[in-house]
C-alpha cells in the first residue's frame, strides 16, 4: 500500500508543482513567509497563516502596523509592513499604504524631528532613505500586480514631489496611463514631468500636442500654459503652434 | 444510500453543530471590527476572518467526524450488526464517506448563507454611510467600490475549492482511521498531514534550490513530498477575496486534482477495509 | 439430505501478537454442524473461542484455515448474510435513533424498502414488546430493551438463522424470562438458532443441543438431555410426608438394593421466586 501511494506520489508531485506555476501566473500562491514574517507572527499565527488563515494573519499584522504609526516607531512600521505585504501581495491597498507611510508620514516626521537628530545633514539622509524604502514598497508591489495602474500612479507621484526625478515620475505615469483602469489625467502628468526634463523638451512637446489635439476634454489650463511655454522654448514657428487661435 | 443518510443523521444528531455556533461568533464579532481600519476597504477583514474560518472550520469538522466514526462503530459493536446484514464493506465505507461530505457540505453551506447575510448588512450599512459623507460626484465611484468589496461570484470558486480540502482530508483520516489502533491516533497523523501538507510546497522550493540543504533533508523532503498532498493549491480563496480573478481551466484543473486524491485516498481506504479483521 | 443451517469445517483461526513470533490459535481446527431448525447452544468459557468462530461464521474475520458455510453459501460471499440475523454481545446501535428509525435502518441495509418494511418493523415491534417505545431514542433505553430491539433488528430480514451472542447478558430475570420465552417462538416458527452463552440453566432449558469448544477446540458434542440426565438416579418429589413415612421408604429401598442419595427439603427456585415477587408489586 504504501508503495502504492509513494508511486503515486512520484506521479503526481511534478503535475502538483506545475499546477502552482499555473497559479503563481494567474495571481495566486504569490505569498512568502519569511522568517522575519514568522517570528512576527509566533509559532501559533505562522501555522495559522500557513494553513487558511493567511489573509487574516495578514490583516493582524496590518492592524499591528498602524499601532506602531500611532507611536511613530518608524523602524517597527517598515518590519509590520514588510510582513503584512509578504502574506497578502495582491492586496494593492497594502502596497499603497505602505510605501505612503513610509515616503511621506516617515519621511516628513524624521526630516522635522529635531528632537531626535539635532544634525540637519542626518536628518536629510534619514528622509532620503525612508523614500527609497516607500519606492521599494512600490516597486515589489508593482511586480505582484504589474496590471495595476494605482501602483505606477502612486510611483510617479513619489518621483514628482518626493524624489524630484522628473524623468522617472513621467515614464511611471506613462506606465500607468496603459494599464487598465487608470485615470485620465496620467498621460497629461507624464507629458508635463517629461518637460521638466532638460533635453526631453522636444519629445514633451510632442506628446503635449498629441494631447491637446485629442480634444477639448485634455486642454486643462496646465497644458495650454506649458504648451505656449515649451513652443517659445523650441522656438517652434509661429504657424506650427498649436496655442496660436489662427491654427486650425 | 442508506448508511450515508445514517452517517448525517449521527452526525447531525451528535452536537457537531455547535462548532458552527462558534462561526458565527466569530464572524459577527469580526464583522464589528471592519469600522475601525478605514485605510482597508472596509469590508476586507470580515471576508478574510471569514472565509478563513470557514477554511478551517470544514476541515476540523470533517477531521474530527471522520475520525470517530469507525473507532465508535467497532466500539459499540454497530459495525459488527451491520456486516452481519447483506452489506458489502465497499457500501459501508462508501456510505460512512459520503455521510460526512453530506455534513461538510451543509456545514459550509450553513456558513456561507450566514456569512453572506452579515457581509451584505454590513454593505448595506457601508454604502450608507458613504452615501452620506460622499460629494455627489465621486458617490458613484465610491459606491461601486463599496459593491466591488464586497460579494462577488468568483468566491463561490473559492468556496468550492473549501469544500474539496475538507472533502480530501475527510478522506485521508478515514484511510487513516481504517488501520489506525484509536481515534486520538487518527486525529493526531491527520492533523500532521494538513501541517506537512501546506508546508510542503515551500519545502519543494527548497529542494530545487541547489546546493543549500544536505542530502539528508533533501531526501526527507522528496519523501514528504511524494507522500502528503501540497493542501495549499487549494487555498486560492485569500486572493480571490481581493479581487483576484481565477479563471475557469485553472479551477478545473485544481478540482481535478483534488478528486484525484480523493478518489486514490478512498480507494486506498477500500483496500485496507476489505481485508481488515475486526 | 437437507443443506445444514450452519456447516463449519476443519476450522483454524491464528492470530499474530505484535512484537512476537509465536501466534495465538484462537480456533483449532473446529468442525461443526447445525442442521435447520434446530437451537444450537455453543458453550465454553471466555476466550474459548465462540466469539471468533461467530465472527467468522459472519464473515467479519477471515479464518486461517478450513471453510464456514451458512446454507451452503460460504461466509466469504456477501450473499451468505442475506438468511441470518446476528445479535452481539451488549449491542449499542445508534444511541440517536428511536427503536422504529433503528428497524427501518437495519432493514434498508437488507434491501427492504417502503410499507413493506414499515409494515415489518411494526410487526417486530410488537413481537417484542416495544410498539410503546418505538419513538424513543436508544438512549432511553434499557438494557433489556436494548437487547430486545437487537432482536428485532436481527430478525428484520426474515433471517431463517439467528446467532445470538450472550443475548441475556446484564439482563433482569424478567427480561431474560422474556427473551428466553422470544427464542422458543422463534423456534417455533422454524428459525435455526445459534446461542452463545454461559447462563447454563438457560442453556439447558432451550437448546436441542449444545457443543462445548475449550481452547478453540470442541470438546463435547450432544443432545442436552443425554448430556446431562444420569440415567441410574430418579428424583421423587413429595408433599405432606410424615418422618415415618420417609423412613420407611428408605428403608424399603434399603432392602431392594437401591441406595438414597440424599434427603432435603427442595429448594424453591430463586428465579422463579423472583420474578412472583417483582410480579406482584407491579
Amino acid at each position: 500500500m504504501l508503495f502504492g501511494l509513494l508511486a503515486f506520489g512520484v506521479l503526481k508531485t511534478p503535475a502538483e508543482h506545475h499546477l502552482l506555476e499555473e497559479e503563481r501566473a494567474c495571481g495566486f500562491q504569490l505569498a512568502q513567509v519569511n522568517n522575519n514574517t514568522r517570528a512576527q507572527l509566533g509559532q501559533m499565527g505562522f501555522i495559522a497563516a500557513l494553513s487558511g488563515f493567511r489573509a487574516v494573519m495578514a490583516d493582524f499584522l496590518w492592524i499591528q502596523a498602524g499601532n506602531s504609526f500611532e507611536s511613530t516607531d518608524w523602524a517597527r512600521l517598515e518590519v509590520f509592513l514588510h510582513s503584512a505585504t509578504q502574506l497578502q501581495p495582491r492586496a494593492v491597498v497594502f502596497w499603497e499604504m505602505a510605501h505612503y507611510h513610509m515616503a511621506y508620514d516617515a519621511a516628513i516626521a524624521v526630516k522635522g524631528d529635531e528632537s531626535r537628530q539635532p544634525n540637519q545633514a542626518l536628518r536629510r539622509r534619514a528622509e532620503r532613505e525612508f523614500h527609497q524604502i516607500g519606492e521599494g514598497f512600490l516597486l515589489r508591489g508593482i511586480q505582484f500586480n504589474p496590471d495595476n495602474a494605482r501602483l505606477y500612479e502612486c510611483l510617479g507621484n513619489l518621483y514628482k514631489n518626493r524624489m524630484q526625478d522628473h524623468l522617472k515620475a513621467s515614464q511611471s505615469y506613462a506606465c500607468s496611463a496603459q494599464k487598465p483602469g487608470a485615470m485620465g489625467y496620467v498621460r497629461r502628468f507624464a507629458a508635463f514631468e517629461l518637460a521638466k526634463v532638460p533635453g526631453k523638451e522636444q519629445e514633451a512637446y510632442e506628446q503635449l500636442k498629441e494631447l491637446y489635439l485629442e480634444g477639448p476634454q485634455q486642454r486643462v489650463p496646465t497644458l495650454l500654459t506649458l504648451l505656449k511655454e515649451l513652443e517659445q522654448k523650441l522656438a517652434v514657428p509661429e504657424d506650427l503652434r498649436v496655442s496660436n487661435p489662427q491654427n486650425p | 444510500m442508506a448508511l450515508a443518510h445514517n452517517t448525517f443523521l449521527e452526525l447531525v444528531r451528535q452536537k457537531v453543530f455547535y462548532f458552527l455556533l462558534l462561526f458565527a461568533l466569530l464572524i459577527i464579532g469580526s464583522s464589528l471590527f471592519t469600522v475601525e481600519f478605514s485605510f482597508q476597504s472596509p469590508l476586507q477583514v470580515l471576508k478574510d476572518v471569514g472565509l478563513g474560518a470557514m477554511s478551517i472550520f470544514s476541515w476540523l469538522l470533517g477531521l474530527l467526524c471522520t475520525a470517530m466514526l469507525l473507532p465508535k462503530d467497532i466500539e459499540d459493536r454497530t459495525l459488527y450488526t451491520i456486516l452481519a446484514k447483506p452489506v458489502p464493506r465497499f457500501e459501508y465505507i462508501t456510505g460512512k464517506l459520503l455521510g460526512v461530505f453530506m455534513m461538510i457540505g451543509l456545514s459550509i453551506l450553513l456558513m456561507s448563507v450566514l456569512f453572506a447575510a452579515v457581509l451584505g448588512i454590513r454593505e448595506q450599512q457601508e454604502l450608507a454611510e458613504i452615501a452620506r459623507i460622499t460629494p455627489v460626484e465621486e458617490l458613484e465611484a465610491a459606491l461601486a467600490a463599496v459593491r466591488a468589496s464586497a460579494f462577488q461570484w468568483n468566491l463561490l470558486a473559492g468556496v468550492a475549492l473549501i469544500f474539496l480540502k475538507a472533502a480530501l482530508c475527510s478522506t485521508l483520516t478515514l484511510l487513516l482511521s481504517t488501520f489506525a489502533t484509536s481515534s486520538v491516533f487518527t486525529v493526531l497523523i491527520s492533523v500532521v498531514v494538513y501541517l506537512i501538507g501546506h508546508v510542503q510546497g515551500i519545502a519543494r522550493e527548497y529542494w530545487l534550490r541547489p546546493g543549500e540543504v544536505s542530502l539528508l533533508v533533501k531526501g526527507g523532503i522528496a519523501v514528504m513530498a511524494l507522500l502528503f498532498p501540497d493542501l495549499q493549491l487549494f487555498n486560492v480563496v485569500d486572493e480571490i477575496a481581493i479581487g483576484t480573478k481565477i479563471p475557469l481551466d485553472l479551477f478545473l484543473q485544481v478540482t481535478g486534482f483534488g478528486l484525484l486524491y480523493t478518489v486514490v485516498y478512498f480507494m486506498v481506504a477500500q483496500v485496507v477495509f476489505a481485508t481488515k479483521e475486526l | 439430505m437437507k443443506t445444514p443451517a450452519i456447516s463449519i469445517k476443519n476450522l483454524t483461526k491464528e492470530f499474530s501478537i505484535p512484537f512476537r513470533t509465536e501466534r495465538l490459535r484462537a480456533v483449532r481446527s473446529l468442525s461443526l454442524e447445525v442442521p435447520a431448525g434446530e437451537v444450537y447452544g455453543l458453550l465454553g468459557p471466555n476466550g474459548s473461542g465462540k466469539s471468533t468462530t461467530m465472527k467468522i461464521l459472519l464473515g467479519l474475520v477471515t479464518p486461517t484455515a478450513g471453510s464456514t458455510e451458512i446454507f451452503g453459501i460460504s461466509s466469504r460471499q456477501v450473499e451468505s448474510r442475506e438468511q441470518v440475523g446476528f445479535l452481539p454481545e451488549n449491542p449499542y446501535f445508534y444511541k440517536y435513533l428511536t427503536g422504529l428509525e433503528t428497524l427501518l435502518f437495519f432493514g434498508k441495509l437488507c434491501g427492504q424498502r417502503g410499507s413493506e418494511l414499515a409494515d415489518r418493523a411494526a410487526e417486530l415491534l410488537k413481537v417484542v414488546g416495544l410498539e410503546s417505545a418505538s419513538d424513543r431514542r436508544l438512549s432511553g433505553y434499557s438494557k433489556g430493551m436494548l437487547q430486545r430491539i437487537g432482536l428485532a433488528q436481527a430478525l428484520i430480514g426474515n433471517p431463517k438463522l439467528l446467532v445470538l451472542d450472550e443475548p441475556t447478558a446484564g439482563v433482569d430475570p424478567a427480561g431474560s424470562h422474556q427473551i428466553r420465552d422470544l427464542i422458543v417462538q422463534f423456534k417455533e416458527k422454524g428459525i435455526t438458532v445459534l446461542l452463545c452463552s454461559h447462563l447454563l440453566s438457560q442453556v439447558q432449558e432451550i437448546c436441542d443441543r449444545i457443543g462445548i469448544l475449550n481452547e478453540g477446540a470442541l470438546l463435547l458434542e450432544g443432545r442436552v438431555n443425554d448430556l446431562v440426565s444420569a440415567h441410574n438416579q430418579t428424583e421423587l418429589l413429595l408433599e405432606n410426608a410424615t418422618p415415618d413415612f420417609l423412613n420407611e421408604i428408605e428403608r424399603r429401598a434399603a432392602e431392594c438394593g437401591v441406595r438414597v442419595l440424599d434427603r432435603r427439603m427442595p429448594q424453591r427456585d430463586l428465579e422463579r421466586f423472583f420474578l412472583e415477587v417483582t410480579r406482584n408489586k407491579s
